[in-house]
């Protein structure tokens, strides 16, 4: 009750331009925050929603540069054949600049030859196109503009003498291929249960024939062991090899199987 | 009915001695010829191949050089060429705390003698050495029962960006020049995997970095598989639409006009990226068309009811996985006829053209919600299994050299993203994502 009276005396004493003042000023207020709540709106001050991350593209950029030839190439099956630049001339013929008697020759101071006198010989006179030099210390050999190259040579020093390839490369395939192809037929082929020193002994050569598809298409035995057991073995090896596919070369040297190979059963292991 | 793991392990080992007894039936009978004509000698470029019966298996030891150089690029390049190289299985790699001492820059000889004496066979040196924004990355091979001098190398400019790949191309180079067979480590790998409510196409590095998104999240995403030139294919639906077949390359994602109104569930392209197939959805199952890579030229290529994931061999046979709509279990046929065991659910077929030949790889289940990796030649014939008893393994993707097998697995808890050595069957983790429809391939080659 007594605030109610308090309020209405404050007001009542209020003048109207001081009410409308006050009024005013709220309204100002309110539309100062308005435009503030307006500009943050707009600026970048307010939050985004967070959007995934398009994924980005990586491109690649690679500037090739052209292999270096392998360093090492000596030898080859080859004959490696020069470039026609750079094959050896046969060396020019010069003469050495020699005086002869003449009835020809004038009768006057500066007609007489500085050079000596040439050495009366059987041997042909110079060609008269021929060139000339004061002194002449070359002794001429044969051309041999066909000579063989000596820039490639038989083999590589560190090869073996039963080597064939020169290729450092195929050289190491091959010989990777071949130890697949012997862990081919070391894992068909077993060795019959004989003693040791006997078995030591034998061993048989097979040649096998080699389909297109690197199927097994049959074998020829060219030496039996002569032992009944041991040729049996193998006889059953071959045959249960017979239509299997033999693992297939390396790609980069893909002529390395050829339609027959080679191969001797035997046990090399030492006796105890 | 559901069979438990003895019976479903007693069938398999039957199904593999029918196999066995089946091919040595074969063998029994092939035309083979037996005489004792004595052969000519041998001159062929293997000569003759002493056969003892020892089963063993020894790897040729190297040596990748240590390096000094501080260069980032450097350290990146050796790094991955060491890991890439160890991945393969191939070698025995020398330790580097076993190098003798010496000298290890770029241009100082290599020590001969006391590499031979720690067994190396062969020594690889690699670099990269910074060149302004460039890089000059190098990769040398030394054989030595050839001597000191390099036997081959390989040097590639490039971008400082672009070290890390390029350190997967001189791998692949010096691979080629160890083995005759060039490495696949510059390569991609694609797999969908779950995106919130949605599926998107990842793409990943082959040794495991750069795992980026390539599709919308806002699509459902399935079957990805690559194309030419670095392309990458895949089946989407947007909004519960039929999922349609599309091509992301050069960054831009564009469909693929095909004759289907249906969904398209799985592309797959041949070798040489001259035929395209896609399985379809057609009457509540669905069938394997096979046409031209532009999508033309549908022919109808499976022989089951249901046919789906299809994929071609490096030989151009058409695999797929195929089954009756009124049986649950799936098979794997190669040229319309069953390869898989019957019995065994069967999906994601590839083929792996390995060192050894031809390959094909597929899951199984083998009860309890597991599956498992199993490889058989590509007619199906003498089966084994990659994977037992670590977790469930699925959808195997092939290395473009055929001597890595990657595979989704749930094993040691880890799971992931798992890569298997085919010379050494060894595993690595190479990274913790899960998904499905794994694919690899090559990188286009620089231009």
């Amino acid at each position: 009750m007594a605030s109610r009276t308090l309020y209405s005396t404050g007001l009542s004493s209020l003048a109207t331009q001081d009410v409308l003042l006050a009024l005013g000023g709220a309204g100002l207020v309110e539309a100062a925050l308005f435009a503030l709540a307006v500009a943050a709106g707009a600026s970048s001050a307010h939050i985004k929603p967070h959007e995934e991350a398009p994924p980005e593209s990586i491109p690649i950029k690679v500037l090739p540069v052209l292999d270096d030839t392998p360093l090492l190439k000596l030898g080859g099956k080859q004959k490696a054949k020069l470039p026609e630049m750079w094959k050896k001339q046969p060396p020019v013929q010069r003469f050495e600049e020699k005086s002869a008697p003449s009835t020809q020759a004038k009768k006057t101071p500066d007609a007489i030859p500085t050079s000596a006198l040439a050495k009366p010989d059987a041997s042909p006179p110079p060609p008269p196109d021929a060139e000339v030099a004061k002194q002449v210390d070359q002794v001429l050999l044969d051309a041999t503009p066909d000579a063989a190259p000596t820039v490639e040579g038989e083999g590589h020093p560190d090869g073996v003498k039963e080597g064939t390839e020169t290729d450092p490369l195929k050289a190491r395939a091959v010989s990777q291929y071949k130890a697949k192809l012997i862990a081919w037929f070391n894992a068909r082929f077993t060795p019959p249960d004989l003693p040791c020193e006997e078995l030591n002994k034998l061993s048989a050569s097979v040649r096998v024939n080699v389909g297109g598809d690197r199927s097994v298409q049959g074998f020829t035995v060219g030496r039996a062991s002569g032992n009944a057991d041991f040729d049996a073995r193998v006889q059953s090896t071959m045959q249960g090899a017979v239509g299997a596919e033999l693992p297939p070369p390396p790609p980069l040297f893909p002529d390395i199987l050829e339609s027959t190979l080679s191969i001797r059963l035997a046990r090399t292991e030492k006796c105890e | 009915m559901r069979m438990n793991g003895r019976k479903i392990g007693l069938t398999l080992g039957l199904w593999l001695a029918a196999l066995c007894v089946a091919a040595g039936a074969a063998a029994q009978t092939a035309p083979a010829q037996a005489s004792t004509t004595a052969p000519p000698p041998d001159e062929s470029v293997l000569g003759e191949l002493l056969v003892t019966g020892h089963k063993t298996d020894k790897l040729p030891r190297i040596a990748i050089l240590p390096s000094l150089s501080a260069d980032l690029e450097d350290v990146i390049v050796r790094s991955v060429v060491r890991r890439d190289i160890e991945l393969t299985g191939l070698f025995e790699l020398i330790s580097d705390s076993k190098a003798p001492v010496g000298l290890y820059s770029f241009d100082d000889p290599v020590d001969v003698p006391e590499w031979q004496k720690l067994g190396a066979e062969a020594i690889v040196k690699v670099a990269a050495r910074p060149k302004g924004k460039q890089a000059e990355v190098s990769g040398v091979a030394y054989f030595l029962n050839v001597g000191k001098e390099p036997v081959y190398q390989k040097k590639l400019t490039v971008d400082k960006a672009d070290v890390r790949v390029t350190a997967h191309r001189i791998t692949d180079a010096l691979l080629g020049a160890l083995t005759g067979r060039p490495g696949g480590f510059a390569s991609q790998l694609a797999f969908a995997a779950r995106w919130t409510k949605n599926q998107r196409v990842f793409r990943l590095d082959a040794d495991g970095q750069s795992l980026t998104p390539l599709t919308d999240a806002a699509d459902f995403a399935i079957a990805p598989m690559w194309g030419p030139n670095g392309s990458l294919f895949f089946s989407s639906s947007h909004e519960y639409s039929p999922f349609g077949l599309f091509s992301l390359a050069n960054g831009s994602i564009k469909p693929v006009t095909l004759p289907f109104k249906t969904s398209v569930y799985g592309v797959a392209f041949n070798k040489d990226y001259s035929k395209m197939a896609v399985a379809v959805a057609e009457g509540g199952k669905s069938t394997i068309y096979v046409g031209l890579a532009d999508g033309t030229g549908m022919t109808k290529a499976s022989t089951t009811e249901l046919a789906t994931h299809p994929v071609f061999s490096p030989t151009g046979k058409l695999a797929w996985i195929g089954g009756e709509a009124a049986h649950g279990s799936t098979r794997v046929y190669v040229d319309g006829k069953p390869v898989s065991p019957s019995g065994f659910g069967a999906s994601a077929p590839t083929f792996c053209d390995t060192e050894d030949g031809v390959r094909l790889i597929y899951s199984v289940g083998v009860g309890n919600d597991q599956r498992d990796l199993v490889m058989s030649d590509d007619q199906g014939r003498g089966t084994s299994r990659l994977t037992q008893g670590q977790g469930s393994n699925t959808y195997p993707a092939c290395s473009p050299d055929g001597r890595l097998l990657a595979f989704f697995s749930t094993r040691k808890e880890q799971p992931g993203i798992y890569m298997m050595s085919l010379k050494r069957f060894t595993t690595q983790l190479l990274t913790s994502k899960i998904g499905e429809s794994l694919r690899w391939a090559a990188l286009p080659p620089t231009k």
